[in-house]
């Protein structure tokens, strides 16, 4: 047999290989084969192994950052405060219609409601700026500096028990980390791969607040989930969609679902923290 | 236990059915998926004003050319049948079906099919690895696609696209633009981005994102009608070009006089896409328009509540 092998396109000479290495090298091909499967398998999101490091150690994209938001959806409806009675696009009851209708914006400011309008059902579609930092290693904190309010996105089981509502709720998140379907087996995670996956968030616990601000109002029982996406746009400059959809049993006869936009900025210099209003 | 030839080949198939994972994500996108016009409901359904091009960034020869169109443009035999460009599937208030398209050999998706509208021409993507043909290759509404998968993210790049419209009230698109779709399903939802770049027509890259939901019931709201010129105004003979000559648009100031918005915010361009536009808002003295006269009912995709909303005309 010959003694000559082709070893990664150039050709090598080794010694003939015995029976006893021949079997050993098969042997480690075998258990090199299981370890690569164990280890992918490891690597789903959320799936058969525990999961022992930190939401920030595991994220599949940085959102850390400043991202700016770009207003070229409902521009009229978010750059300015529409007239009352401008409801066009939010499926709203009949409840909510009158509630907007009965709406004064100038009483509701005198009376410390300004924040209203910057709840979680609208404080990401108010023209402005997010700040997003990692609290711990295992919560985002989201600040914008429209109204001055701030989320934090808590990764990992949500806090048993009775929450006490809040403008901004009680966010649960989790990376998403995109998978590929392997002719055998279950979905793993591509090894190796960057920017491969998305964020989850959940929101619930809210105060009431308003989806315009106009006055269409959101009540207690509202919730929302958004998927957080990271495209490269050409260029190379980051984009940051947020898909979301708005659920309110009592004011809304569908889920409401908007998609607010922003790119990424190379440093906080436009950063610019306004109070509430109503009136902008 | 002895080592048998067997192990040996059992061993190198066990390697070589893990070196032939796929190395690129795919997700399943196929079917036919419902819109929400729940963002931009006014233009997308109805239309938008003539001349609102708020948040458009649009530059000094995109704006000579919007305010130059008048609806009478459709009217003209040769543009009467003429759909809108590609990224007209955000602009647009229909449905879309999306299926595969097989390779018969390799059992394969090479291509993605996106269903178009009686507007909108239908969009090939191809993912088979090939490239956009030379820049001299035949041009059409729908464009030439070619995409890749990013994740479980379905990156499109759209080019070879005619002359056409951005919006329906006449923002230009010329045949040098380039859109980038993202395409991101999330379960029953799919998210559809894109990015327009003209440098015709265009200052900054336009950005627009919508999300669809899966219809499972039937296939719904993609309708697509074979059109045949014909004369619609007998104000348009067959030698009239359409059009406003410069500063003669008689839809020019209709933001202002039902919104109170300045041009500079009407006409668009770049500032107007960022938040740094409020403070010219501010001192340009906007007031907040009083009563709303039009669409004041809120939205649904329940087809009846739709005429009920275009019907509504009253605020309290």
């Amino acid at each position: 047999m010959s003694r000559r092998q082709i070893i990664g396109g150039m050709t090598a000479v080794r010694p003939m290989a015995s029976g006893r290495c021949r079997m050993l090298t098969a042997v480690c091909l075998v258990v090199g084969v299981a370890f690569s499967s164990a280890y992918c398998r490891g690597a789903e999101s959320g799936a058969t192994a525990p999961e022992t490091k930190s939401a920030r150690a595991i994220a599949p994209v940085d959102l850390s950052g400043y991202w700016v938001s770009v207003v070229t959806q409902d521009w009229r409806f978010r750059m300015t405060v529409p007239g009352k009675g401008e409801y066009a696009g939010i499926p709203i009851n009949e409840l909510a219609k009158a509630a907007a209708d009965a709406f004064d914006g100038e009483k509701a400011e005198k009376a410390g409601h300004a924040c209203d309008a910057y709840g979680a059902g609208l404080v990401m579609r108010n023209p402005g700026r997010l700040h997003i930092t990692w609290e711990d290693e295992n919560t985002l904190r989201v600040e914008a500096d429209a109204g001055q309010q701030i989320r934090l996105l808590h990764f990992g089981q949500s806090p048993q028990g009775t929450v006490q509502p809040s403008r901004q709720g009680r966010s649960t998140a989790k990376w998403q980390i995109h998978q590929i379907v392997p002719p055998f087996g279950p979905p793993v995670r591509i090894p190796g791969a960057k920017d491969q996956g998305y964020l989850q968030v959940s929101t619930d616990s809210l105060l009431p607040g308003l989806l315009r601000k106009n006055g269409v109002p959101y009540g207690s029982r509202a919730s929302m989930n958004e998927y957080w996406e990271v495209y490269a746009m050409p260029g190379g400059r980051q984009l940051l969609v947020l898909s979301s959809r708005f659920s309110d049993p009592e004011y809304l006869r569908e889920d409401y679902m908007f998609n607010p936009i922003f790119v990424k900025e190379p440093d906080g210099s436009k950063w610019s923290p306004t109070p509430c209003s109503l009136r902008w | 236990m002895k080592w048998s030839r067997w192990n040996t080949v059992w061993a190198s198939l066990a390697v070589c059915c893990g070196l032939s994972l796929p190395v690129q994500a795919q997700v399943d996108l196929s079917g036919t998926w419902a819109p929400r016009l729940h963002e931009d409901y006014e233009a997308r359904l109805t239309g938008p004003e003539f001349v609102d091009y708020t948040g458009i960034p649009l530059n000094k020869d995109g704006l000579a050319s919007a305010l130059s169109y008048t609806t009478a443009t459709f009217a003209e035999l040769d543009r009467s049948c003429a759909p809108y460009a590609a990224p007209y599937l955000l602009l647009g208030p229909w449905g879309v079906r999306i299926s595969p398209v097989m390779d018969e050999k390799s059992g394969q998706v090479s291509a993605w099919r996106v269903s178009g509208a009686m507007d909108r021409e239908a969009m090939t993507i191809w993912i088979d690895g090939r490239e956009a043909p030379g820049p001299e290759a035949l041009h059409t509404f729908a464009g030439y696609s070619v995409g890749h998968w990013q994740g479980n993210t379905l990156v499109v790049t759209t080019t070879h696209l005619k002359d056409s419209y951005l919006t329906r009230n006449g923002v230009p698109s010329s045949s040098r633009e380039k859109a980038t779709f993202f395409f991101s399903r999330h379960d029953q939802d799919l998210t559809v981005t894109v990015v327009v770049e003209d440098p015709t027509y265009l200052s900054a890259p336009y950005v627009m994102s919508r999300t669809w939901v899966i219809e499972n019931a039937q296939p719904v709201g993609a309708p697509v009608s074979y059109c045949t010129p014909e004369e619609e105004l007998s104000s348009v003979s067959p030698n009239t070009v359409a059009h406003f000559l410069p500063g003669k648009n008689t839809s020019a100031d209709v933001m202002t006089k039902d919104y109170n918005l300045p041009k500079s915010a009407t006409y668009g361009g770049m500032a107007t896409m960022f938040p740094e536009f409020v403070q010219q808002l501010k001192a340009d003295h906007y007031r907040p328009a009083g009563q709303c006269t039009r669409y004041c009912c809120g939205d649904s995709t329940d087809t009846e509540y739709v005429v009920k909303t275009l019907m509504c005309k009253t605020g309290p």
